[in-house]
């Protein structure tokens, strides 16, 4: 034996008689080799050695499984931390053990990351985000942001570089190790994810409008179930689009770790109405390896998927923004009400662009909503966006040439929103929220319902979030139908509108008076507003979504709204303050139907949400 | 074609495995890792991948083609067999007169499943249970060309061993009846070869083919880890391991895992269980994938999929895909191959497949010898005659890619009942080295191909205690 192996063996020796003569363990030359990082030939000596001096304690196995099961016990863990890619100093990426080296087999795991890549960039962002706590406001801002420069001709190249969007990759994977903790990091970190998968295509509206529909899909499905539901391929052909979707999201989680096998967890969680539930079973999953091995095929399929269709980063970081608003419930930090309401707003405006409301003025409102929420955001902590960046950076440049383009505009976003709010990390719910009506929302300055908000909100609206009425989307009905509904007003105005009609519902009750009080609470400029205060717009822009439906244009909406959406509105943010911690995400929906006006939907829909 | 049985190496006799048996010297503690020999290596599989994959066309084309392209070379060897006796179509037969016609053989089988017994409801089921092969003595030919299609009579054609789709060339005259009466028969034979270079100086190389591995099928799990540890270096002496470090390449010739189906039941609905079950049904996967990444890690692997992988079933079949093997791929030195796989290593040229084609033709022929089937299928010069009649195949619209236009130095088919090697001689001086690679689930063996010397040596593992 070599000289300066010496201690080593003495070590090992030492340690063998533990295993072999107290432990009982059967013990092969690979795994000492392997477990004591030695040459296989050495190990093979110090076994022979150890043999021959304890001739007769040592007895040969009654069976070769014995020495293959400890065998094949340790390939699997190694293989399992291979995988995670926990230890850089595993035996099996290089074969170093062998006394046959082979340099160029070396293990690189870039191969596997690029050919996943652009699916499990935003994937994994996406999914560390579900995982994540309540979020932090901030992302939405900037999603409004962007939404507008796109708008308005790209614009949004002009704001400046803001650390904080980047930081939702990170917050993923920190999000994924601590379901409940940390919430702000984690919503950064989804948003940005969102954001970037609708960031990569080309045109902006209909950039715009796909995320907003592949955001819409989880959320429809929400009642069901997971994202690898949908996988499965049980939605018709138009939700099948947006199900792949779904998949990254938990597939990110996997392949992004240890940690990150959380994350799955969350987008799973988003369907069930309490987040808590969801990161339990993300946590076992994590536990599991074949879990793991799962997850990271979902990751290969995701990556399929993603490259087929354009949707598919986009609906990714949906699932994941709605696993972790759910998750969020759990959460204790003080941004959490907010974000939890930003989501909901999101949510049902994800809905509505998926029953193609995209249109009408309606949508404004939930823009504002978003915006309140980034204002609540800002107390969240600007630190925890960093490691989120770094993630996110890290998955860009991984992805193949979507993730990239698409990480870009996150950031863009995130900056603007920064400026404004200081910190900005929030929810990705509050981005898709914006992107659907962004386009319109900047249009829509002329609207009615800008001076009713103005009246109800605080002072502080952002000048860029026009008033919008918010219109309620439907968000249990099963079936809808589309139906032309003309009403009075509040203002003794002849409002026709279109109204997604729950079956059974009643009138449409034109929800748009919600929007009002977001607004004033967006303000960008304005420290966080107080919780309650996000509570209620958020509560509000729910209300008005479930009242009617995806009703699109709701041409005069604007004071009415403030009547019937106002008390939905602040039923629901009730309803989520009281929730506070688990419930919060289950009651806040539950609060959220209330709130729509029950008269709208039937009984059946209600169940339909759970 | 002259077949030569010899052709298996064993260790050196000055070598043998006395190391194996005495304490580990301390010389072989401290000797320095061995580096693992490096070849030259060429994937030629283009021709067998599939970018764009389109089922609106037929299958006739493939047949069409393939005697368009065979056809030449069934007129040369008329024409050097067969001297000074003209070819004819069939439909321009002359009476009477000794002609040579080329075409594709068709081979009316009783015991053939068709798709219409299922319909059937009085006979044919019989048949169709149990039964492995399908050919019987009362078979009869049938030979077609671009024109028209006639019965094959006489002894000069036994219709045993052919099977449909093979490419050939009768000389007889026609007979009453619309009949042909053939007194002899050409096939194709071996197409040219290119010349093997000569071998580099030093320790021979050896390309390790593997097939079989059957994981999932509950056979011994220690046997193919002691495969995977002799391959990758650790077993063994130094006279093992300097042996295994002349392995330059593994091919994994289809067969990874026993069985796909647990794979594509489709996944339960709802609760606990879709978590569970998936993962139970992934485990066979993911073993293989521990398999394969081990080997990787040691050496460049080609893995081919087969029969029962979790593949495209008809030939040819597309690589695995990247997602089933999500360790491994991680590793530069794994490639996904196509099934019938093609590839030159230091020059030496290797064609083979995970053993589909071998098993279709002892099917629907006579004979139980899978190395002679291999050489049966080498003289007619079609990879995959049965296909796509008996065995799925891609309806290629306009190519044949299983015509074997050049002759490999190494023809091996995967996944058979027991190994078996062969060198067979063309009549221009083609040597070709068949190999059958036995299921190692089945047989424990891997066999290693002597780059150098063409010679074979399978090396059998046994992890049971009792010997």
């Amino acid at each position: 034996m070599a000289e300066c192996s010496a201690a080593v063996s003495d070590a090992v020796l030492a340690d063998l008689k533990t295993l072999v003569g107290e432990e009982l363990k059967a013990i092969s030359y690979k795994w000492l080799a392997r477990e004591r990082s030695l040459p296989v030939n050495l190990a093979k000596q110090l076994l022979f050695a150890f043999a021959e001096a304890h001739r007769g304690k040592p007895t040969q196995p009654k069976d070769a499984a014995d020495v293959w099961n400890s065998d094949s016990l340790q390939t699997t863990a190694l293989f399992v931390a291979l995988a995670q890619a926990r230890s850089e100093a595993n035996c099996l990426a290089d074969n170093r053990c062998s006394a046959v080296v082979c340099p160029q087999a070396a293990r690189d795991p870039d191969l596997v990351r690029s050919k996943v890549a652009a699916a499990a960039a935003a994937a994994a962002a996406a999914a560390a985000g579900g995982s994540g706590a309540g979020g932090a406001p901030a992302p939405a801002g900037k999603t409004v942001e962007k939404i507008r420069s796109i708008a308005a001709g790209g614009k949004g190249g002009a704001h400046q570089p803001a650390a904080p969007p980047a930081a939702a990759a990170n917050g993923a994977s920190a999000a994924a190790r601590q379901p409940t903790a940390a919430p702000a990091p984690a919503a950064s970190k989804s948003s940005s994810a969102a954001s970037a998968g609708p960031s990569s295509w080309p045109g902006a509206p209909q950039a715009a409008r796909g995320e907003a529909q592949a955001k819409a899909a989880p959320g429809r499905k929400g009642a069901s179930g997971n994202a690898l539901t949908s996988m499965w391929s049980k939605a018709p052909p138009a939700k099948a689009k947006l199900a792949p979707a779904s998949a990254p999201a938990t597939g990110g989680g996997g392949r992004s770790g240890g940690g990150a096998a959380k994350a799955p967890a969350g987008g799973k969680g988003k369907g069930k109405a309490s987040g808590a539930a969801g990161s339990k079973l993300a946590a076992q999953r994590a536990v599991d390896a074949d879990a793991a091995l799962q997850l990271q095929q979902e990751d290969g399929n995701a990556s399929s998927d993603s490259e087929s269709g354009g949707f598919t980063p986009a609906a990714g970081a949906a699932a994941g923004a709605r696993g972790r608003a759910l998750c969020s419930g759990d959460d204790e930090s003080p941004a959490k009400p907010a974000a939890k309401h930003a989501r909901e707003a999101s949510a049902s405006g994800a809905r509505r662009s998926l029953l193609d409301e995209s249109d009408s003025d309606s949508d404004e409102p939930m823009v504002e909503a978003s915006g309140s929420q980034d204002a609540e955001a800002a107390p969240a902590d600007p630190a925890a966006a960093q490691p989120a960046k770094e993630l996110a950076a890290k998955a860009a440049r991984k992805g193949a040439g979507k993730p990239k383009p698409a990480a870009k505009p996150p950031a863009k976003r995130a900056r603007a929103k920064a400026a404004p709010a200081a910190v900005g990390s929030e929810g990705d719910d509050a981005d898709v929220v914006v992107e659907l009506n962004g386009g319109e929302a900047s249009d829509a300055p002329g609207n009615a319902t800008q001076p009713a908000k103005r009246r109800k909100g605080s002072a502080k609206a952002a000048p860029a979030a026009q008033p919008g009425k918010v219109k309620a989307h439907g968000t249990a009905g099963a079936q809808r139908r589309r139906v032309q509904r003309t009403v009075i007003n509040d203002d003794g105005e002849e409002v026709t509108e279109t109204v997604w009609e729950s079956d059974g519902a009643g009138s449409p009750d034109p929800a748009p008076a919600t929007a009002a009080p977001p607004i004033g609470k967006g303000d960008p400029g304005g420290p966080c507003a107080p919780s309650g205060q996000t509570v209620g717009a958020k509560g509000a822009a729910r209300a008005g979504g479930d009242g009617a439906g995806e009703g699109s244009p709701q041409p005069s909406q604007s004071p009415s709204p403030a009547k019937g959406a106002k008390p939905g509105a602040k039923k629901g943010g009730a309803g989520s303050g009281a929730g506070g911690g688990k419930g919060a995400s289950g009651k806040g929906a539950s609060g959220k139907g209330k709130g729509a006006g029950q008269g709208q939907r039937g009984i059946m829909s209600f169940f339909a949400k759970m | 074609m002259d077949v030569d049985e010899d052709g298996l190496e064993g260790p050196a006799a000055a070598t043998g495995n006395r190391d194996l048996l005495c304490a580990p010297s301390a010389s072989t503690a401290d000797a320095p890792q061995l580096q693992r020999a490096t070849a030259a290596f060429v994937c030629r599989d283009e021709r067998f991948r599939l970018e764009k994959r389109t089922y609106d066309s037929q299958y006739a084309p493939i047949y069409f083609c393939r005697l368009e392209i065979m056809t030449p070379m069934l007129l040369e060897r008329v024409a050097q067999g067969w001297p000074g006796v003209p070819v004819s179509k069939i439909l321009d037969l002359p009476e009477g007169q000794e002609v040579a016609v080329v075409g594709t053989i068709y081979k009316e089988m009783k015991l053939k499943p068709s798709i219409l017994d299922e319909y059937n409801k009085e006979r044919g089921l019989e048949n169709l249970t149990g039964r492995a092969k399908l050919a019987a003595p009362d078979d009869t030919l049938v030979l077609e060309d671009a024109s028209a299609r006639m019965a094959l009579r006489g002894d000069g054609c036994p219709p045993g061993p052919l099977v449909t789709g093979v490419v050939a060339a009768v000389r007889g005259a026609a007979a009453p009846g619309g009949d042909f009466d053939v007194k002899a028969v050409l096939f194709a034979h071996l197409a040219p070869q290119p010349e093997r270079p000569r071998a580099p100086p030093g320790p021979a190389k050896y390309v390790a083919l593997l097939s079989g591995l059957g994981i999932g099928e509950g056979g011994d799990p220690a046997r193919l880890a002691l495969a995977v540890e002799y391959l990758g270096g650790f077993l063994g002496g130094a006279t093992e391991q300097a042996m295994s470090a002349q392995v330059v390449r593994t091919v994994v010739a289809g067969g990874l895992l026993a069985s796909s189906q647990a794979l594509e039941a489709p996944p339960p609905q709802g609760g606990a269980a879709k978590l569970r079950q998936p993962a139970l049904s992934l485990g066979p996967l993911k073993e293989a994938d521990m398999v394969v990444a081990q080997l990787a890690a040691a050496m460049p692997v080609d893995v081919m999929a087969g029969a029962a992988d979790p593949a495209n079933q008809a030939l040819p079949q597309q690589a695995l895909h990247a997602c089933l093997l999500p360790n491994a791929a991680a590793y530069p030195t794994l490639h996904r191959v196509t099934n019938p796989h093609e590839f030159e290593v230091d020059g030496v040229a290797f064609l083979g497949t995970s053993g589909q084609n071998v098993a279709d033709v002892l099917r629907y022929s006579e004979g139980d010898d899978a190395a002679e089937a291999l050489t049966r299928v080498l003289e007619w010069g079609h990879l995959v005659p049965t296909a796509p009649d008996t065995l799925a195949a891609y309806p290629f619209a306009a190519d044949d890619p299983f015509v074997l236009r050049a002759c490999p130095h190494v023809l091996f088919a995967g996944n058979q009942p027991e190994f078996a090697t062969r060198m067979v001689t063309g009549r221009e001086g083609q040597r070709v080295r068949l190999v059958c690679v036995p299921r190692f689930c089945d047989s424990g063996t891997l066999v290693l191909v002597n780059l150098a010397t063409m010679a074979v040596h399978p090396i059998t593992f046994d992890a049971s205690l009792e010997a």
